[in-house]
């Protein structure tokens, strides 16, 4: 490790978790000194957003030097590696470490939390100090998700993360809060209450295999319980023993997944939960928490259950496309421009599923960056609608129109962030899309066909929603003063763009570090003997260099498709 | 059995139910020579017509003094007399907490060593099951009461008589625990029904109060009348009280010895407030004060299951096929019907009890696995239960505001403006009660869920992980309104320090055995363990 001092080398990763969270303790309890023994009202709000934003700060900083500096691409497997036994009787130990796979979701979740905070400022006022708590909280919770390698570990961090989105959304919503947020909460309840059954099972099921407690996913030297990765569990099982196949285990943590991806038909919570949630909130949700399904489909899910992921793959490649048709048409005739974002991420979660059902190498890939590039793009995305809601006091598309003449800036922000969405060349999202598609064609060429067709029309839907908002002429009165946007909410999502187009330009430094770990989770894999469809086709597991010369090939259909919605 | 002579030791057997017994005397006669001498005491009133009169003038102040001589007069007090009140009241509940802890101590040095058997054994017996049944009731019992010291004064239930009837339906409670007889087990069942009904009238002045007294009096009685007459059924045919005989030469061929088990049943379900014997429980709980709501949903419900275990292990082992349906049957219609109860409530305390309802369906389930892995996490759901519920009660019981306890949902509506704390501690709670992750509900839910889909009950465990996903949605609309509603123009008074303190006890065990629950595994390892090795042969 870098040389960061004798308390940091080696516990990065530790480091990074829990300093929001040992944050947000730390400031209840200063709190908490200063009203009992000073009788003092305690530190304003706005000194713990501060300190917030420090401690945000620093993980960001800790996450981009200790990690994406000391991260070795060449490297295959896990790196920085901490293990410790926590409650070994129970399977559950800490195991968290770093691939390919988390490292950039760990860099978006650091980068996007001190933005949406600095975006609170002046406008978050309510509880500020429960705010900044929850934040923190949460911050902890979702890097613990990205983070885990032991399945136990990483659903306690999965609910915690539930339950302070949970209160985010309840207290600091709209009118409606309180129906969305128990919306949200049995939505992603049921999920975890199924994952949390599978994952008994699983313990089970080891337990029986190999007489020790366990439930890390891979296998770490000093562990006594090998790894989940190396349990055979068989495809399917007739008559009572039904629920140790699996079909069943898959099916049950695909569930969790797919609530937070989210895919139809568990969508239901999101356009409510993005449309009430205050601002910051919503880009909380849509930033991060709704990367947490894909990321679990693709960690756990799949390499878990091979068989069973290839068996339903056709059946949820079909899923992703009703739900990229579904959302496609809502937001066409979508009336508030919040939801209209919704609906672009069930679109674009819908092509993360494509490229994670593809099986192929390429397609992960894809998704990975998928997984970063609709952070970033929904983030940005759901601060300039709330910058320009803040100035207007409404989000319905009717009540804009030729924004671009007192709002200059605005426009061409928001400009850019709506190609980055369409998946237009030159942002990450086309990387991301292009790979999904392209490796979806290898696996069926209808569905591909049909994907691009989604892509295409999403793309038009939201070219003509920019078209109505910020171009044509200036027909209400309201909109002819509005002021546009200050150097500092332009700075924010620029943070926020700039990565996004660097990522669309030069994607190479990112799927150079995604790949290797994709491959190798893939190669595992078939080592076990699973999927079959792919025992005597090693087409996509060739050199690394393979996948980044199809991203540069503009002949390939998936490029003139997505392309195509310029 | 040896004639052996009876010796010093033997008594062992008897210490918890004997220590809480001669505590309770102890109470009755200190809080007599405590009481302070008043003029216009009229001594030899009778017991209900002073009720009638005292109910009727809510301004009577009876200080601890004994049932016969308790009498209403004007309050005249200053703050000196609240103040000697208080202290009587703390050396009453010291008291109490020392008889309890000289009970556990009886219970813990049987842990620890391995005394021969005594010639009390047919009757009852401390061994290892019953020593951790008697320490888990008893902790539960010594957080009650210092729960309730300061909700006493408030609502002026004389204390000498509370904390003697608290020992008294312990002692029974105790018995009951270490029963190897039916006559033993019914006197003590008993013994604390009678205690925690009259408990359950003892806060005169509120609404419904004599209702719900009423309706503790009659479902205790038909439990008793349904559990006695089973008893003698079972007499009838197998000839025996004890549970070796009963073990041997009951036959569940004969349609006496079922008929005898049925009623046993249903007279044990009545008291544990079983769906379908479930009517009294939530009644109970809204009408009684929240101490002995308190009471009753942790340390009675505790005891009943705990009993039936025994019952079950040392009296009917073998029955396992027969009982298995039956216990499968009154969970899971406990847990669906409880929880879609609970989702109307309005009233904190009734939406509780339909949750104690619901709570006591899912551990029973551990009986249709009925190994000793699936009763160790009964065990353990039970401390992790009583934690979560005597926090939750407890907060109920520390928010009063305009004079009264604020026991409804809508009283609870922007708390956390005001309470942050205790906001954050009832929020606590109700996760855990809901099973989240980083309480000690998660692990409870893990255990016994785990043990029932290691037996094969995966029907069973889904239903089970259904019924707290409802639950969930129950719990957090206690938080929904202290965190998410707006304030009500209710002032809310400054709660107690030694509620706080307990509060603040159970809401740190609720958390530290949430991160770490592996210190509580070895004991209930070793007392079942030792159990199981004494009653496979």
């Amino acid at each position: 490790m870098v040389g960061m001092g004798p308390y940091v080398d080696g516990h990065v990763l530790s480091w990074i978790i829990f300093m929001p969270g040992a944050t947000a303790l730390f400031l209840l309890a200063i709190g908490a000194v200063l009203r009992g023994f000073f009788g003092s009202a305690g530190l304003p709000g706005e000194v713990w957003r501060a300190i917030a934003l420090g401690s945000t700060g620093l993980t960001l900083l800790l996450a981009s030097a200790g990690l994406f500096v000391a991260f070795e691409p060449e490297t295959m497997g896990l790196q920085l590696v901490e293990y410790a036994d926590w409650l070994p009787g129970y399977g559950v130990q800490y195991f968290v470490a770093v691939d390919g796979i988390n490292l950039f979701p760990v860099l978006l979740v650091t980068l996007l939390v001190p933005l949406v905070l600095i975006a609170s400022w002046g406008r978050v006022e309510r509880s500020l100090r429960s705010f900044v708590f929850f934040l923190l909280f949460l911050e902890s919770a979702i890097l613990g998700v990205f983070l885990s390698f032991n399945v136990l570990l990483f659903h306690l961090f999965w609910q915690l993360a539930l339950v302070a989105v949970y209160f985010i959304i309840g207290i600091w919503g709209g009118r409606e809060r309180i129906a969305v947020a128990t919306k949200f909460l049995l939505h992603g309840g049921v999920g975890a209450m199924l994952m949390w059954v599978a994952i008994l099972v699983l313990f089970r099921l080891n337990l029986e295999a190999n007489g020790v407690p366990g439930l890390d996913l891979v296998t770490q030297p000093g562990s006594p319980a090998p790894g989940l990765l190396e349990l055979a569990i068989p495809a399917s099982e007739s008559g009572l023993e039904w629920w140790r196949s699996q079909t069943w285990l898959f099916l049950a943590f695909a569930v969790a997944f797919a609530t937070l991806l989210p895919l139809a038909p568990l969508h239901g919570w999101l356009p409510d939960a993005l449309e009430e949630a205050p601002g910051e909130g919503a880009a909380l949700i849509a930033g991060l928490l709704l990367q947490l399904g894909a990321y679990g489909l693709l960690r756990f899910a799949i390499p878990l259950f091979p068989e069973a992921a290839e068996s339903g793959a056709p059946l949820i490649r079909i899923l992703a496309l009703v739900s990229i048709a579904y959302a496609g048409l809502r937001a066409l005739y979508a009336v508030d421009l919040k939801r209209v974002i919704a609906y672009l991420a069930m679109v674009q979660g819908g092509f993360i599923v494509l490229g994670l059902f593809s099986l192929e190498g390429l397609g992960q890939v894809g998704s990975v960056v998928g997984i970063v590039s609709r952070g970033l793009v929904l983030t940005a995305l759901v601060l300039l609608v709330g910058m320009l809601e803040e100035r207007r006091g409404t989000r319905r598309i009717d009540q804009f129109g030729g924004l671009a003449r007192p709002m200059p800036i605005l426009a061409l922000l928001l400009g850019v962030a709506v190609f980055a969405g369409a998946g237009a060349p030159g942002s990450s999202a086309f990387v991301f899309e292009l790979l999904a598609l392209a490796a979806t064609f290898e696996v069926s060429a209808r569905v591909g066909l049909a994907g691009c067709l989604g892509a295409l029309a999403m793309a038009l839907c939201l070219y003509r929603i920019y078209r109505r908002v910020i171009l044509g002429p200036l027909e209400i009165e309201a909109n002819r003063n509005l002021p546009d946007l200050n150097g500092q909410e332009a700075a924010l999502v620029l943070a926020l763009l700039i990565p996004i187009l660097w990522i669309g330009l030069y994607p190479n430094p990112v799927l150079r570090r995604i790949e290797p770990s994709v491959l190798e989770v893939r190669s595992q894999i078939l080592e076990r003997g699973a999927l079959s469809l792919e025992a005597g086709a090693p087409r996509n597991s060739g050199p690394s260099g393979n996948s980044i010369r199809v991203t540069e090939d503009p002949g390939s259909p998936a490029s003139a498709a997505s392309g195509g919605g310029r | 059995m040896e004639a052996a002579p009876m010796q010093w030791s033997d008594l062992i057997v008897l210490g918890p139910a004997g220590a809480t017994a001669l505590g309770a005397l102890g109470i009755l006669l200190l809080s007599v020579l405590l009481a302070p001498r008043t003029p216009g005491r009229r001594p030899g009133a009778s017991g209900a017509r002073v009720s009638r009169v005292s109910g009727v003038s809510k301004a009577s102040r009876v200080s601890g003094v004994s049932k016969a001589s308790r009498a209403s007069r004007p309050s005249e007090s200053g703050g000196e007399d609240e103040l000697a009140r208080m202290r009587v009241n703390l050396l009453l509940a010291g008291l109490a907490t020392a008889s309890l802890a000289l009970a556990g101590g009886f219970a813990f040095s049987r842990l620890m060593s391995q005394p021969a058997p005594s010639p009390l054994s047919p009757m009852l017996d401390l061994d290892g099951l019953a020593a951790l049944s008697i320490l888990v009731v008893g902790l539960a019992a010594v957080l009650v009461t210092w729960l309730s010291t300061s909700r006493l004064t408030a609502i002026r239930i004389p204390y000498g008589e509370y904390y003697a009837l608290v020992l008294l339906g312990l002692a029974g409670s105790f018995a009951a625990l270490q029963a190897e007889n039916m006559i033993v087990l019914f006197l003590g069942l008993e013994l604390l029904g009678m205690a925690t009904t009259i408990l359950t009238a003892a806060e005169r002045g509120k609404k419904h109060g004599l209702e719900s007294a009423l309706k503790a009096f009659l479902s205790n009685a038909l439990g008793s009348a349904l559990l006695l007459l089973g008893i003698i059924l079972l007499f009838g045919a197998t000839g025996h009280f004890d549970y070796p005989g009963l073990r041997d030469s009951l036959d569940a061929a004969r349609w006496l010895d079922l008929a005898g088990l049925a009623l046993v049943f249903a007279g044990l379900a009545m008291k544990l407030a079983l769906v379908p014997f479930h009517q009294w429980l939530p009644d109970v709980q809204e009408g009684t004060s929240t101490s002995v709501a308190a009471f009753v949903s942790t340390c009675v419900v505790m005891t009943v299951t705990l009993a039936w275990l025994r019952l079950v292990l040392h009296g009917l082992p073998d029955l396992h096929a027969l009982l298995s349906p039956v216990f499968a049957g009154l969970g899971v219609a406990s847990i669906v019907l409880a929880n879609l109860m609970a989702l109307v409530q309005r009233n904190v305390k009734r939406m509780l009890g339909w949750l104690v309802i619901a709570q006591a369906g899912t551990w029973m389930l551990a009986f249709c696995v009925g190994d000793e892995a699936a009763f160790g996490a009964m065990f353990f759901y039970l401390v992790a239960y009583a934690l979560v519920m005597l926090g939750a009660f407890g907060v109920v019981m520390t928010l009063k505001g305009g004079g009264r306890e604020l026991e409804r949902l809508e009283h609870f509506a922007g708390i956390a403006e005001s309470r942050k704390g205790l906001a954050a501690i009832m929020t606590l709670f109700m996760l855990a009660l809901a099973g989240v992750p980083g309480t000690v509900g998660f692990w409870a839910r893990w255990h016994l869920v785990g043990a029932l889909v290691a037996g094969g009950e995966l029907v069973l465990a889904i239903v089970a992980v259904m019924g707290s996903v409802v639950s969930l949605y129950i719990c957090m609309q206690v938080p929904v309104m202290m965190y998410m509603r707006e304030t009500l123009e209710e002032e809310v008074t400054e709660s107690a320090t030694n509620e706080l303190l307990v509060l603040l006890l159970c809401a740190g065990v609720v958390i530290g055995l949430g991160i770490w629950p592996d210190p509580l595994l070895p004991g209930w390892g070793m007392g079942l363990l030792e159990f199981f090795e004494s009653s496979v042969h």
